[in-house]
């Protein structure tokens, strides 16, 4: 009896040792990361991208893998989907310069001329700033400055000498700051991570019109590979849109891919 | 019979020439002397109508002529002659006398019938020789309808003359002068050549024309020259014989596809005619003048011109119509970087040759290739602008190699064969050795003239090769239990650390504070006689009291005897113990005032509690402090 309840508990402790951040292979995947690459480098890019698309669906993400991915699609020539998985690979990790030139190389491709709205001097300056590496090193750069922080508030107390403890306060201070700053940087990512507002359009032409009805003025036409901010997605069918030069207007959800 | 008939006519006429020739060949015997090579010439209109009278004559240059034989006039009716004329003349130039003289024979002719005749020529008998004039061709033309209106023709035969300018009276139909426009293809592709023809058609004396082609709508208008001088040709024309003349020619070059019409022009023109109306006695004194000029607007036809467009064209098609060959030339095939080689490509043919562009030469990557200098040469045909078109390569090799300069295409459309040719020139090879800089062995000194380094393509980045960390879509790190967690346990971490410092300084501040206690126990200890007499207040013995117990305090806590201790080596032996010099100080302060307040004693007993104050407080200090060095 006693070995029974032991051995319960044992197992039990076990399954929920499940709860871990990196994912082991599951049957369903017959692919490993390697083996895609190598069929990149082959030439084959239609099968490359069907495995990178395989370890998407059952293993899990990452940056460098949507990045491939959207190499793939380059090469076969499908813009649309290049971009797309350009930008989830840049939700990922924001300072990658690699994923940034290939993105902008696959934009130069689409039809829409992109006209950056005009924003305030700061707002760009955060986004850069915020941009600058992934969400999770600000996260580890945020923790480290917060140890920083408290070993500051230590020196400040304990130490006897006058100019430790000078450098201690002033430190304990700026260190505050930077952990709040890069806690609000990784808050910024993460925003854009948890909440999808972004989508590429995938039809070749699209009409935005004036109203969620086939019946609505056609206001203006948008092309394949062109991103745009979904402001209204609480019908299913369709969504309101807003280009990144302003313009607004509605389309049907099944032409883009949310990002 | 025509002999007979002949003299018969001509004897009145005979016998005055005859006398008058006789004169003047008496008086140029004198002038026999001077020989001339004999000639006979004979000359008649080349072309008249049936009926028309005209005359032939037989020019003879000189008198002394013992026979005449007239030709055979096989065709035509002699209706006179021959009436014989002499001419002489004597002239005097610059002291030299020249003379010379010639007999004609004329005959008046008619001809009934239509067609081309060859007049034989007459022979003549000089000086024993017999000479023969030359052959004459006459065109009669068949019988014209008479004209508009005629003037009064008082013997006039019943056979209207035509082909000599009519008198209209002032009232010139455009039947009697119009012009037509041809143009020798009326269907032609863009840019193929047409000939645009303006002929004028007069019954009438016409003296003057004005007018000219206007510049026309997708017409490239170039005018053939023509001889300043018209010569009129009689052509039969609507059953009339008409002189005509072409008065001017262009060369059309359509540059684009469609129906076009040519518009009509008009033409100004002059026509000089005879006064009818003149009075007959003044026309005898003052000759057949009387002319009078009639101004006659002439309109031209419109042409039609169908253009039709070109069949698609061919990648590369330079734009030339018509016919052409092509050749190229070369100045060398060796020679050194920086040194420039000059390529001639020739284009010769006829078509639109002042459209052609030039070429395309695919010069090999790192010559610098200048525009092309064209040299043209053409003239106006029928064919169009027919001539070459010469094109001047100029390219400069900058690095050295063997190099091959492909053959040049030039693609032309062929409207007579429907269809586009192409045609090329041989390929070149080209040596190009080091040129100055190479012998050294050195690259070539970039420092003025580096290039930027020009983009041949662009291309994504490679893949990221490499292993990664594979997550759950949207699984990140930041916001996670775990990331909020780092900062618990940092916290509790310090937290702890803190807790335990505080705890050990409290730990030695209670030390020293019962270390402290501890002292000031003894002190008060040592002291406690002297509290007593502080009660007592009284002075001398509680003094003495503070003394002897500082003094036995200090010399127990320097185990010496008291004996041994006096204020000057106590300094030195506390100093020994480490105490501080501020506490030296403040015992011997003590010490004085009690030796002092002893020996010379003031009212106070403020002063004594001080006193002991102090000494509590002394001997405490001097508790922790030698104790604590002493460890």
């Amino acid at each position: 009896m006693n070995v029974l309840v032991v051995l319960f508990f044992i197992s039990s402790s076990a399954v929920a040792q499940s709860d871990s951040l990196a994912v082991a292979d599951t049957p369903e995947s017959v692919f490993t990361k390697q083996e895609a690459d190598s069929l990149y480098d082959k030439g084959l890019y239609a099968e490359a991208a069907d495995a990178y698309e395989a370890i998407i669906a059952n293993n899990g993400v990452s940056a460098d893998l949507y990045y491939n991915l959207g190499n793939a699609y380059y090469k076969l020539d499908e813009i649309a989907r290049s971009i797309l998985n350009y930008e989830r690979a840049l939700l990922l990790n924001q300072g990658d310069e690699d994923i940034r030139a290939n993105l902008a190389l696959a934009r130069g491709k689409t039809v829409d001329k992109v006209t950056p709205p005009s924003e305030m001097f700061f707002v760009s300056w955060w986004r850069d700033f915020a941009n600058m590496v992934s969400v999770d090193t600000w996260a580890v750069v945020a923790v480290v400055s917060f140890v920083l922080l408290l070993l500051g508030v230590a020196a400040y107390l304990f130490v006897e000498q006058i100019i430790v403890r000078k450098i201690g306060f002033y430190s304990a201070a700026l260190f505050l700051l930077l952990t709040i700053v890069f806690n609000l940087a990784a808050m910024f990512q993460r925003d854009s991570i948890m909440n999808r507002t972004t989508a590429i359009i995938m039809q070749p032409v699209v009409s935005v019109k004036s109203s969620p009805n086939d019946a609505g003025t056609d206001l203006f036409l948008i092309h394949t590979g062109s991103k745009v901010e979904i402001l209204d997605d609480t019908m299913t069918d369709w969504a309101k849109i807003k280009l990144e030069e302003g313009k607004e207007g509605w389309v049907q959800t099944d032409v883009m891919a949310i990002i | 019979m025509l002999l007979v008939s002949l003299s018969l006519i001509n004897y009145n006429s005979i016998i005055v020439n005859r006398f008058i020739s006789f004169i003047l060949g008496f008086l140029l015997v004198a002038s026999a002397t001077f020989a001339e090579d004999v000639k006979i010439i004979a000359s008649a209109p080349s072309e008249v109508e049936v009926g028309d009278k005209f005359q032939i004559k037989f020019k003879v240059n000189t008198t002394d002529v013992s026979q005449f034989n007239a030709p055979n006039f096989k065709g035509f009716e002699v209706l006179y002659g021959p009436s014989t004329s002499t001419s002489s003349s004597y002239q005097f130039i610059n002291g030299r006398a020249t003379s010379s003289s010639s007999i004609t024979y004329a005959y008046t002719l008619l001809c009934e019938k239509a067609g081309s005749y060859v007049i034989s020529g007459a022979t003549v008998e000089v000086d024993g020789k017999t000479i023969k004039s030359n052959d004459v061709s006459v065109k009669v033309h068949p019988l014209g309808k008479g004209a508009s209106s005629q003037p009064n023709n008082p013997g006039g035969a019943s056979r209207m003359q035509t082909t000599r300018p009519v008198t209209t009276g002032g009232n010139i139909k455009s039947s009697d002068l119009f012009m037509t426009a041809t143009a020798n293809k009326t269907k032609v592709y863009e840019q193929e050549a047409i000939i645009l023809t303006y002929k004028i058609y007069t019954l009438v004396n016409l003296t003057q024309l004005d007018g000219k082609l206007p510049s026309l709508d997708g017409f490239q208008i170039q005018e053939i020259p023509l001889p300043r001088t018209k010569q009129f040709q009689i052509e039969h024309y609507n059953g009339r014989n008409y002189r005509t003349v072409v008065w001017s020619q262009y060369l059309l070059f359509p540059q684009k596809s469609g129906k076009f019409v040519i518009p009509s022009i008009t033409y100004e023109g002059v026509v000089q005619e005879v006064n009818p109306n003149i009075d007959p006695i003044e026309a005898f004194f003052n000759g057949t003048g009387g002319v009078i000029d009639l101004k006659k607007k002439l309109t031209t036809p419109q042409v039609a011109i169908n253009v039709l467009p070109l069949p698609e064209k061919p990648e590369g098609f330079s734009g030339a119509v018509g016919k052409f060959d092509i050749s190229s030339s070369i100045n060398t095939n060796d020679l050194k970087t920086n040194e420039a080689i000059n390529l001639k490509v020739k284009i010769t043919g006829a078509g639109n040759m002042k459209l052609i562009g030039a070429p395309d030469v695919n010069f090999p990557a790192d010559f610098e290739c200048y525009d092309p200098k064209i040299t043209d040469k053409f003239s106006n045909t029928s064919a169009g602008l027919s001539g070459f078109r010469e094109f001047e390569y100029l390219a400069v090799p900058r690095s050295h190699g063997k190099f091959t300069i492909p053959p040049v295409e030039f693609v032309y459309f062929d409207p007579s064969a429907k269809s586009y040719k192409t045609i090329k020139t041989q390929p070149y090879e080209i040596n190009v050795a080091k040129g100055k800089g190479g012998a050294n062995g050195a690259v070539a000194d970039f420092t003025n003239v580096q290039r930027s380094v020009d983009n041949l393509g662009t291309d994504i980045r490679y893949i990221k090769r490499g292993d990664t960390v594979l997550r759950r879509d949207k699984e990140i790190f930041f916001a996670t239990l775990s990331y909020w967690l780092c900062y618990v346990v940092a916290l509790f971490i310090f937290a702890i650390v803190v807790i335990l410092v505080s705890k050990v300084r409290k730990e030695n501040a209670n030390v020293a504070a019962a270390r402290g206690r501890k002292a000031n126990k003894i002190a008060t200890k040592r002291l406690k006689l002297s509290a007593l007499l502080l009660k007592q207040r009284t002075q001398t013995e509680f003094y003495e009291e503070v003394l002897k117990a500082l003094w036995g305090y200090i010399a127990d806590k320097l185990n010496m005897p008291q004996e041994q201790l006096n204020k000057d080596n106590i300094q030195t032996r506390l100093e020994e113990r480490g105490a501080e010099q501020a506490l030296i100080s403040e015992f011997i302060d003590v010490l004085n005032r009690c030796e002092f307040a002893r020996y010379a004693p003031t009212a106070g007993n403020d002063a004594m509690g001080a006193v002991y104050d102090s000494a509590i407080g002394v001997i405490s200090k001097m508790e922790n402090q030698i104790k604590a060095r002493k460890k």
